[in-house]
């Protein structure tokens, strides 16, 4: 009792010198000290019992080791403040007196803490931190100011205003000042980047009392305002001047229109007729973040249209859509009697450039892509931001630009342009690729005016289609060719739209909208999970009421708990979650609650159909430290691993308790099959459906399913004219819903681990809804690799159309290589399946999809075989849209099935693959190594200070594009005035002059074998493959991280391509070789002819390749690349578009356009040893990337 | 009412979007369908409450949540009743009113000071009284309200169980001058204790309480 006294009074004697301290210092302490002994912030703040003017939200809690690394940014800060380099257009007396103002604050190691309720921090203790020993609180008193930063360090203190925002308040300071971005520092530490100028205003909090506010009035490159703000939310509050006449008043109250406050807000984007971000009929540049998803539906006689539209990048949306089209038939009234017309399509849109102070958003679309090419068209448009008012100018082909107000501006490059072919409109789903960007061409545009009120917008358009000349001889009555239009959101997720058309119709609208990357739901009806406690027990528990409890908070059956030293290890018979770390924290809860505290280490197994692919290893002391105390970043470690499995993984020794697998298993629920898009509009079926599985043993089980139909429309079902001569392997339909009892699903599976890396399945019985027969897999998929390669190869035969065990007489054999790369470049995951298809067709199909981090995924797929489009049919090749929705995201309980969203225009017999379940990828999914890396959407804060990075970091080569692209064209300039290149010069002329004496002979061997398929594939491939490399290079130059190896190596690549391109049209013109083809043999030469432009020397082609791939082969060790390359070689000897010596001159010249830049933007890997500052000295330590 | 209309109908076709989604779902179909019922109408089963403690009868939503009284902090503007519900989410009432809510995500209440704030009997004609409020998320510091307070007839739509309206003496609390805003309701019991409240922490974010288990008394 008396030390606690004692305690209690250094204590208090601590709290007023820190008080005293704290006030000397100007800090306006309410209360302050140091720690003494170890305890809880809520004890501490039980202790001190705050009341007005403390100002709890400004907490700051002290850690010495986090002040080392503050101090360590805030010497970067210093040395690039005072550094020319980084912004030679800033004063150096404004560079210094930010530098001086800097300089005044010391790093005090401020961790922050986002909730400061002691008793709610009692009962969330995983956020009340344990204070330690030397460690410091202060508790400010309450501002009544806010503070501005300007760029060059001075300060600026108004009164703080709840109707005010960062604008208001620097405005106050200086009416002129000029800054479109603002850094409000809050009271808590978290910094938000604002957009201040009309063109990026965003919507934002309103500082409060005591934050500060950083401006960029001075030309800083953006790190620098930002790091400084960083630094400021490391100082806690900006404290009140003693003098309080020197704080200005409150800014004046600002209202708009109707005396309606005006406040700063989001550009709005809202969907036009056609369901993408735009006016009323024609598009804008703007876009929505990715993730977001829109279901529009519009009508305005005659067209309604329901559009689905994705934004799988920031950069790249996709829409599908459907049009019913009301004044026209879908076809003679004997097919399809009254039914109306109906269109389908799909678009794309291509962010072009981000707006800027000077520059517009530009934006690029393709529309009615993959549909009939009704309404085909496409444009380049662009938008520009003021204030409220979001202007669009654009030019519209095709559908777009039929009023033809304006000559195409392409035709400049080939008149042919100037002619636009109509649609084919027979062969539905070619890509129209010979028609885009020629014929009329219009410009279009608007303007988008944000009223007062939030939920209102108002529209004015330019539209640049001509009415009278609509698809299907359509014409109609257009008396303006302005369109007006009102928005009203009624919500965040559901927008009205009304519009005036053509100057003579209403149009009416209806979106529904949001972001489905942050879906998610509470789980207020997942089992209660164990409350975390920081005693150990001391006995060996009940193993058997330990499974108990683990098998109700998991909901999954427990095969084994093994006890071996102070390791205990859990295994689960097929464990399967979407949200993995919220269930490893219920077993570890359960665990903890009763394992002795001799156990320091938990694995959490699951048997995976007896593959054993892997285990979590859990750090119980960590991971009980992160549940029960809130630890700042220094001393974060991550308690729970993904590690894979090994020798014996699961035949460990020291079994607890074992029990059998749970052999059957059952579920009964409903089902939905539906088809849309037909002469007959909606087809569905819906009924109930049982489904069970029986493991004869762990890796080998029967699964059958029984559906039971309740009602179904497809006695409307109409069979359109086959036009095929395919076997019919998926176009009758509407006989496999005619019997109400259906066997779906009726098969044996047997799976198999050969090795770590390779897996096995086999199967046989009723696969699918359509066929039956047997088949095997082998997938080969190392442990946290990004790739995959599989084979399955299938016999199977049709089934009977009541889908029971008989068979109809058509058999096959199919099945596919498929190979699976997750890119890691914005969650885009790549499969490719090459194969035969059920109808005997030969092909492949490539799908491409992005996973976000709450397991919604977005892709495409498309097949293409060696069907031809006529024999296909309708749609002329396979293709399909999907989105997949986790039940977990949307649900309150924790759920492992998935809503699956299909838009697959129409069901063919050409690239049609076996839909058979349990495929090998799917099954062996615990092997991809990063099951904890996905879990439900947050908005907890994801670093201490928001939008400050901790630190400095190299820009990359993004954002200087332009100068790093300028760079790369002075190097090469200065290369050519060197020695060395000239000596390179003569060796690549002397090489390309001997390769002439192949000249002849390679093109004899081309006229010769040309004409071969195995020539004919090498030509087709190697002749494509200088785009692929740019495309890809583009790819992963825009998706990868601003300074990562690839994002380097991607953009040498493009500018060695683009470098390549000018070099070689510059040699064709002045060497003037003819091609092959011309007949005029190998020594006929036209130099410095106007006409030389397609002339042979060097090969183009072949300079991009090797241009564009040699930086890949330097990055990455891989010169088996330049075999690659070599195959454009082989393409254009063999089409006799080039001799032998030109293709060589062409890989010469792009190696080395290659190695040159390569060299200039080589990523320097940042893994040394580094040196850094502390409070009591210098650090050493060991940098890695 | 358009509004209201059409916030319903969007809400039945997310449900039936989600009907059809579980209808899709393969495996524990059953369990998912049962799971989008329980997302539209939640279970409202028995709840087993400890006798020894007092709790708060709180309904959002047509939800049902129990909270427990945890401490009582004395400051110095009176004793202030701290409550729990079970997702360890904090309640401060002071006198019935209330002056702070800690969620984990959601609307907070930080801080609440009034001034010229009239005891509950010396509310005979309408009254003035300043209020300082804290909210966040986004950082809406000093929001300051004159609050006119008066008393009432029991309204007719309270969500008031087991004791009549009429034993209890009923104040209307609104944010005087303002155009919009759901005004509180407090009940208070002979004793000059609050027993039942409704009251909004944001537009969207209503709510009632009352003290439970329940006397006409109030709670004691």
């Amino acid at each position: 009792m008396s030390s606690n006294k004692q305690r209690s009074r250094y204590f208090s004697l601590k709290l007023i010198t820190g008080l005293l301290l704290a006030a000397v210092s100007g800090q306006q302490a309410w209360a302050a000290g140091e720690i003494e002994q170890e305890m809880r912030l809520s004890r501490w703040l039980n202790t001190v019992k705050p009341q007005p003017p403390a100002y709890l939200p400004g907490l700051a809690w002290m850690v010495p080791e986090e002040a080392q690394k503050q101090e360590h940014i805030k010497s970067q800060l210093l040395e690039k403040i005072q550094s020319v380099k980084i912004a030679p257009e800033v004063p150096r007396a404004t560079a210094n007196n930010l530098a001086a103002f800097v300089g005044s604050f010391s790093a005090t190691g401020r961790v922050v803490v986002e909730k400061i309720d002691s008793r709610w921090l009692e009962v969330n203790p995983q956020y009340d931190p344990l204070l330690k020993a030397g460690q410091k609180i202060l508790i400010p008193s309450r501002p009544t100011s806010v503070t501005v930063v300007k760029g060059d360090g001075s300060t600026c203190q108004v009164t703080h205003s709840i109707e005010s925002y960062a604008l208001d308040y620097v405005r106050r300071c200086n009416r002129d000042v000029n800054s479109s971005l603002i850094w409000v520092v809050q009271p808590d530490g978290l910094i938000q980047r604002n957009g201040a100028a009309p063109w990026n205003e965003t919507e934002q909090n309103p500082p409060a009392p005591g934050a500060w506010i950083v401006i960029n009035d001075s030309g800083w490159p953006v790190d620098i305002p930002e790091q400084v703000a960083r630094l400021l939310a490391t100082q806690g509050v900006a404290a009140d001047p003693l003098h309080s006449e020197s704080i200005l008043p409150a800014p004046a109250s600002n209202q708009g229109l109707f005396g309606i406050p005006v406040i700063p807000r989001n550009n709005a984007l809202t969907s036009n007729d056609w369901g993408v971000i735009g006016l009323i009929q024609t598009p804008t540049a703007r876009m929505e973040s990715a993730g977001n998803a829109v279901i529009n539906l519009s009508k305005v006689w005659p067209y309604t249209r329901m559009t689905a539209s994705f934004q799988i990048m920031d950069w790249f949306g996709l829409s599908v859509r459907w049009i019913d089209i009301s004044n026209r038939l879908y076809g003679a009234a004997n097919f399809s009697g009254d039914q109306t017309y109906k269109d389908k399509s799909v678009d794309v849109k291509l962010k072009l450039l981000n707006e800027n102070d000077i520059l517009p958003q530009m934006a690029l679309g393709l529309i009615d892509l993959g549909g009939t090419g009704l309404f085909a068209g496409e444009y380049l448009v662009s938008s520009k931001r003021t204030g409220n008012l979001d202007w669009s100018l654009g030019l519209g082909w095709g559908y777009l630009g039929s009023r033809g107000n304006l000559g195409n501006p392409l035709s400049v490059l080939d008149p042919r342009f100037s002619v636009r072919p109509p649609p084919n409109v027979g062969l539905a789903g070619n890509l129209n690729a010979s028609s885009m960007f020629r014929g009329k061409t219009s410009l279009f545009g608007g303007v988008q005016y944000q009223t007062p009120w939030e939920n209102i917008i108002l529209k004015l358009e330019y539209d640049g289609s001509n009415y009278q000349h609509e698809p299907l001889n359509n014409p109609l009555k257009q008396d303006s060719p302005f369109n007006v239009g009102v928005v009203y959101r009624l919500n965040q997720f559901v927008d009205f739209a009304m519009n005036f058309e053509r100057g003579n119709k209403l149009g009416t609208g209806l979106t529904l909208h949001g972001d489905l990357s942050r879906i998610s739901t509470p789980k207020p009806n997942d089992p209660v999970s164990v409350p975390v406690k920081t005693v150990y027990p001391t006995q060996e528990p009940d193993w058997k009421q330990v499974t108990a409890q683990l098998e109700e908070t998991t909901g999954w059956h427990v095969l084994h708990i093994k006890r071996s030293g102070s390791e205990a290890t859990v295994c689960f018979q097929n464990a399967d979650a979407n949200n993995w770390n919220g269930y490893i924290d219920r077993i570890v809860a359960v665990l903890h609650g009763k394992a002795t505290g001799k156990i320091s280490l938990f694995r959490i197994q699951s048997a995976d159909a007896g593959l054993g692919m892997h285990e979590f290893l859990v750090n119980r002391r960590d991971w009980v430290e992160a549940k029960t105390s809130f630890t700042p970043a220094h001393h974060k470690r991550s308690a729970v691993l993904e590690k894979p499995a090994y020798r014996g993984f699961m035949n460990q020794q020291g079994d607890a308790l074992v029990q059998p697998m749970e052999r059957f298993s059952s579920s009964t629920g409903m089902f939905l099959d539906h088809s849309f898009g037909g002469p007959e509009g909606l087809l569905y079926r819906v009924g109930v459906k049982a489904r069970g599985n029986y493991n004869f043993r762990d890796d080998t089980w029967w699964t059958g399913a029984l559906q039971l139909g309740l009602n179904d429309n497809y006695n409307r079902f109409i069979h359109a004219p086959n036009t095929s001569n395919l076997p019919r392997v998926r176009t009758q339909i509407e006989s496999y819903a005619k019997s109400p009892v259906n066997l779906p699903v009726f098969q044996v599976t047997h799976v198999d681990r050969l090795d770590r890396n390779n897996f096995i399945s086999l199967y046989g019985g009723m696969l699918e809804s359509m066929f039956g027969g047997v088949g095997g897999e082998w997938l080969y998929r190392p442990w946290h690799s990004p790739f995959a390669l599989g084979v399955d190869v299938n016999a199977v035969q049709q089934r009977g159309f009541n889908q029971d065990l008989s068979f109809l007489p058509y058999r096959t054999v199919t099945g596919h290589a498929s190979l699976y790369w997750k890119t890691g470049i914005q969650d885009v995951n790549v499969t490719l399946h090459a194969g035969r298809y059920l109808a005997g067709d030969k092909g492949v199909t490539l799908d491409m999809s992005r996973m976000f981090n709450n397991g919604v995924k977005m892709g495409a797929f498309a097949t293409k075989t060696n069907v031809t489009a006529t024999q296909f049919g309708e749609g002329s090749f396979d293709k399909g849209v999907y989105v997949i929705v986790p039940f977990d995201s949307l649900l309150t309980r924790s759920s492992i099935g998935n809503f699956n969203f299909m838009w697959h225009p129409i069901t063919r017999d050409g690239g049609a693959m076996l839909e058979r379940e349990f495929q090998l990828f799917d099954i062996t999914r615990n092997q991809s190594g990063d099951l904890l890396k996905s879990g439900p959407w947050t908005d907890e804060r994801t670093s201490q200070f928001g939008d400050a990075a901790d630190g400095f970091y190299d820009p990359g080569l993004r954002r200087p594009l332009f100068a790093a692209a300028k760079n790369d064209l002075l190097n090469a300039g200065r290369f050519a005035t060197t020695a060395q290149f000239w000596k390179s010069m003569m060796w690549m002329g002397g090489i390309t002059l001997a390769s002439s004496v192949l000249d002849k002979p390679a093109d004899k061997f081309a006229v010769r074998h040309g004409a071969g398929s195995p020539m004919k594939a090498a030509e087709a491939f190697g002749n494509i493959l200088p785009f692929v490399a740019l495309g890809a290079s583009g790819f992963a130059y825009l998706g990868d991280d601003q300074d990562s190896k690839l994002t380097r190596t991607a953009y040498s690549s493009l500018a060695a391509g683009g470098i390549g391109l000018a070099g070689t049209l510059g040699l064709k013109f002045a060497i003037g070789r003819d091609r092959p083809l011309a007949n005029q043999g190998p020594a006929s030469f036209n130099f410095m002819k106007t006409n030389n432009g397609n002339a042979s020397m060097p090969s183009g082609h072949t300079t991009i390749m090797w241009a564009a791939i040699t930086p890949y082969a330097k990055a990455y060790h891989a010169p088996w690349l330049y075999g690659l390359a070599a195959t454009t070689n082989l393409a254009r000897i063999g089409g006799r578009n080039h001799w032998f010596s030109d293709t060589v001159a062409g890989s010469l010249l792009g190696y080395g356009i290659g190695s040159i830049v390569y060299q200039n933007n080589r990523y320097t890997s940042r893994r040394g040893m580094e040196l850094r500052p502390t409070f009591n000295g210098v650090e050493a330590y060991w940098k890695m990337d | 009412m358009i509004e209201y209309i059409a916030l319903r109908a969007v809400k039945i076709f997310g449900v039936f979007v989600l009907a059809i989604m579980a209808g899709c779902s393969l495996d524990r179909s059953s369990q998912t369908v049962m799971d989008v019922y329980r997302l539209i109408r939640p279970a409202s089963g028995q709840v087993v409450l400890n006798p020894n403690i007092r709790y708060l009868r709180i309904l959002i939503d047509g939800r049902e949540v129990f909270m427990a009284l945890g401490h009582i902090d004395k400051t110095p503007d009176g004793a202030v009743e701290v409550w729990y519900s079970s997702d360890a989410d904090v309640l401060r009432l002071l006198d019935g009113r209330l002056v702070g809510a800690t969620i984990k995500t959601g609307v907070n209440l930080l801080s609440v000071s009034f001034s010229q704030l009239p005891r509950w009997d010396a509310v005979g004609k309408p009254a003035v009284f300043d209020r300082i409020r804290d909210m966040s998320p986004g950082y809406r510091y000093g929001i300051k309200e004159k609050m006119l307070i008066r008393t009432i007839a029991p309204p007719k739509d309270s969500q008031l169980e087991l004791i009549p309206a009429s034993s209890l003496t009923w104040f209307e609390e609104t944010v005087q001058g303002a155009a919009e805003g759901d005004p509180a309701y407090y009940a208070v019991g002979k004793d000059g204790i609050v027993v039942y409240a409704q009251q909004c922490l944001s537009s969207d974010f209503c709510f009632s309480w009352q003290r439970w288990p329940s006397s006409a008394a109030g709670a004691k």
